[in-house]
């Protein structure tokens, strides 16, 4: 009995030690080999813009093509077969209709079926051909163009065009759109952010607070640059985050944070594309990719080195707390955007595709 | 005497305009230092009085960064081309807008096309027979976006190497967009548009004053030299004149002369009486000087509306007003105007007189600012395409290799910040008799 009592004592003082000791963040997980897919694995030679995930099927929207991925093997799909133009600046695939869209140099393609039913300005209510991004909510499609931001409803084939006529933005260029619950985001190129209310329908800007695009006043200004590459949204931690070529911006609904290549473990300032995923928010650049979790205040950073990747975890105040090196690299270090599947990261670069594998905490002694 | 300490107060924050720290001579220069962006004055600099800036943009080399990465597509590898195609957006048909302008850029740009493969075109590092540049004329119609569709036909049917163009600053901006995703260089010799080099995106050099040079000479001419501090503004409702004048209100806010009116005029509206109801309400503010900006046409309504209700104010305007249109639509209206121009044609240095011969002899009449800066612009691109090579990244490359340098064109004295933006001295005109009387100062020589 007494020892009984003694090993409950001893096991519940270790407990509440365990207990009472700081939480440990978990190490971070790191992507340590990269595969590379060009042109002989499948995929046409060239820049690839955008990739989207399907069920099991990669879509890399290429500067000559639509790629899909299927057995380790990379099949493309062109004009020839009905795709409206060769160079696909954006995908979004309908989890409703498991139909793609696909936005490109020269309108709008809709696949269904095996089939492309195409979009143009000349055959449609799309206000321009030139398509940077596409967002679906419910059965509403947002296109995201070279002048205003359309919105198509399939169903009715309603179009609605949105320019500085009906909407606050100075100049009507999109390039990038993405969805939050009750809102549309759309990433405008030199008039910052617009927010479309759904139910109130109305728009919101939001920009860059100084007005000059020659200084960062205050680090948390608001919007940190008006021209804005990349906007994305996610539902867990209601945060936004925009891309510009002038820093990151993150909005966590009250206040803004900005992050510079300066001030923060950011590689590069000049940012192609934002993907917020939980916690974290991975971002392409022009030099490598990073990966950030604001609460954690905790930046990855992927750099091309060689053939190799110098992986580098980065505190809040820009302070390099430990580096590792990969033996393999994604193709190249010029990014455009990322996708994810369990364990898999895709990256679509500037000479083809890459997949990031074998994650691993390589940071676990330093966290 | 507080009069007296608000004029020597504005006097000292201009000095920033001083043209000390720019090449005076027409040689390639190295790189001054510059302290302030794009030469900015120190009235100019937002918000000294409060805060120092967090962060300043456009001061270092890696404004613009070039990843070769994004483009290794080359002409060289295989078999020489038959052609070396440039692209040329413009308003080049008589329907477009700015036809005018364009068809002056095209014939500047043919003319240095024409040059340069009279002098045997493009050679390839590997020797052979040059290779004649041949252009590919895009129409900008700047309507819902066009030109990105032309640019993709220049791009992916054509396969053009670099492109020219354009004059309208909206189509600029949409070609800048495409030309970043497909990795095209492009040289602009007429968007005076200030946001088009501010953008970080490194492939576009523009030679070409912008609004915001041209608003620095205009409040050095008006607050420093001429002493005026009471300024109307009247602006014509489009978004050359939103941005145009937005610099010079900017200073002269900053300054602590804010403008006492600021007015906008609908740029088609040709019916004397609403111009005159304009004028009316400026005459009320007493101004001392009043800033016109916007396109010939509508600007010279404005002007003879101006003078009609007896305005003593100087009246001083931007670069569009600088041309033979704008002076026979005015007419003695212009008398008095002073304005910030492209071009100073009356230079008599012999690189501009022979071009001013070369295209007299095949045009049969005088080159204006979009000719000859067009000439120039189409000049340094094919240089930049003899020295990179056929291949995007090569030639934008050698178009970067001008950063914080000078250029000596046709069109005078050029000099590229780190955004590839030609910052160079402004010429300045006054219009005296119906012609234009250039004077020896700019962004503040």
């Amino acid at each position: 009995m007494n020892r009984t009592l003694h090993l409950a004592i001893v096991v519940g003082l270790v407990a509440a030690l365990v207990g009472a000791a700081p939480a440990v963040a978990p190490a971070p997980i790191i992507y340590t080999r990269w595969q590379n897919f060009g042109p002989r694995e499948g995929l046409p030679p060239g820049r690839v813009f955008c990739l989207a995930l399907q069920g099991h099927r990669v879509w890399a929207g290429t500067e000559n093509g639509l790629a899909y991925y299927r057995h380790g093997r990379w099949k493309t799909l062109t004009s020839k077969d009905g795709l409206v133009q060769q160079a696909v600046l954006s995908l979004a695939p309908d989890p409703q209709t498991g139909d793609l869209w696909i936005g490109t140099f020269g309108g709008v393609s809709q696949y269904s079926g095996g089939v492309f039913h195409n979009y143009t300005q000349l055959n449609s209510g799309l206000v321009n051909n030139v398509v940077y991004g596409i967002a679906i909510e419910g059965r509403t499609l947002w296109f995201a163009t070279a002048a205003g931001v359309s919105r198509f409803d399939p169903d009715t084939q309603e179009w609605t065009t949105y320019t500085q006529e009906n909407a606050p933005m100075g100049d009507p260029w999109g390039y990038g759109v993405t969805v939050a619950p009750g809102r549309v985001l759309v990433a405008m190129w030199g008039s910052g952010i617009l927010e479309y209310n759904q139910r109130g329908r109305y728009w919101r800007p939001f920009t860059n607070p100084n007005q000059s695009p020659e200084i960062v006043l205050f680090r948390n200004q608001g919007l940190v640059n008006d021209v804005v590459s990349s906007v994305s949204y996610d539902r867990a931690t209601q945060w936004w985050w925009a891309g510009t070529y002038f820093g990151l911006s993150g909005y966590d609904g009250r206040d803004w944070h900005n992050y510079l290549a300066s001030d923060s473990g950011l590689i590069s300032n000049f940012i192609n594309k934002v993907h917020a995923r939980g916690a974290a928010v991975w971002i392409c650049t022009n030099r490598g990719l990073n990966e950030f979790e604001p609460a954690r205040r905790r930046w990855i950073v992927y750099r091309r080195q060689g053939a190799g990747t110098e992986v580098e975890l980065v505190n809040g105040a820009g302070r390099v707390a430990a580096r590792r090196k990969t033996a393999t690299a994604p193709a190249s270090a010029y990014l455009y955007d990322v996708a994810f599947q369990p364990g898999r990261l895709w990256v679509a670069t500037a000479q083809g595709v890459s997949l990031g594998l074998n994650p691993q905490p390589l940071f676990k002694k330093e966290n | 005497m507080l009069w007296r300490l608000r004029l020597i107060g504005i006097g000292l924050l201009l000095s920033g305009l001083s043209g000390a720290q720019l090449p005076g001579g027409c040689a390639p220069t190295p790189a001054a230092a510059h302290l302030r962006y794009a030469n900015m004055p120190l009235a100019a600099v937002a918000f000294r009085h409060f805060a120092k800036p967090y962060h300043e943009w456009y001061l270092s080399p890696e404004t613009l960064r070039l990843d070769r990465t994004p483009n290794q597509v080359t002409g060289e590898s295989d078999r020489a081309p038959q052609q070396v195609a440039i692209g040329l957006l413009g308003p080049i048909k008589k329907s477009a807008r700015g036809h005018g302008f364009g068809l002056a850029m095209l014939e500047g740009a043919q003319l240095a096309v024409e040059q340069a493969n009279a002098k045997g075109g493009f050679h390839l590092r590997s020797g052979g027979a040059g290779i004649p540049y041949v252009l590919r004329l895009h129409n900008d119609a700047a309507l819902w976006g066009s030109s990105a569709n032309e640019i993709a036909d220049m791009v992916f049917r054509q396969h053009v190497w670099a492109m020219l163009g354009s004059i309208n600053a909206v189509s600029t901006h949409v070609a800048l967009r495409v030309a970043l995703k497909v990795g095209l260089p492009i040289v602009n010799t007429g968007t005076s548009d200030p946001t088009l080099t501010e953008t970080r995106v490194p492939w576009l050099l523009r030679e070409f004053p912008d609004d915001r040079q041209q608003g620095y000479a205009l409040a050095n001419v008006i607050f420093r030299r001429r002493k005026l501090t009471r300024i109307a503004v009247l602006v014509s409702v489009s978004r050359y004149g939103r941005l145009g004048i937005r610099e010079f209100v900017n200073v002269a806010r900053r300054a602590g002369a804010p403008p006492v009116a600021e007015l906008e005029y609908d740029p088609a509206q040709t019916n004397p009486n609403s111009a005159a109801r304009l004028a009316r309400i400026i005459a009320a503010t007493h101004p001392q000087a009043v800033v016109l900006w916007g396109g010939p046409r509508g600007a010279a309504v404005q002007l003879r509306a101006l003078r009609a209700a007896h305005i003593q104010a100087a009246v001083f305007g931007g670069s569009r007003l600088c041309t033979q249109r704008f002076l026979q639509a005015a007419g003695a209206a212009a008398n008095g105007l002073v304005v910030t121009c492209a071009l100073d044609p009356t230079r008599t240095d012999p690189r501009w007189r022979a071009f001013r011969r070369e295209f007299e002899q095949r045009y049969h009449r005088l080159p204006d600012a979009y000719a000859a800066r067009a000439y120039d612009g189409m000049n340094i691109l094919i240089g930049a395409i003899q020295r990179g090579g056929l291949s995007r990244p090569g030639i934008m490359e050698a178009l970067k290799n001008y950063e914080m340098k000078g250029y000596c064109g046709v069109s005078g004295p050029s000099f590229f910040d780190y955004t590839l933006n030609d910052i160079a001295p402004v010429p300045v005109a006054r219009v005296e008799h119906r012609q234009f009387k250039f004077e020896k100062i700019s962004g503040g020589q």
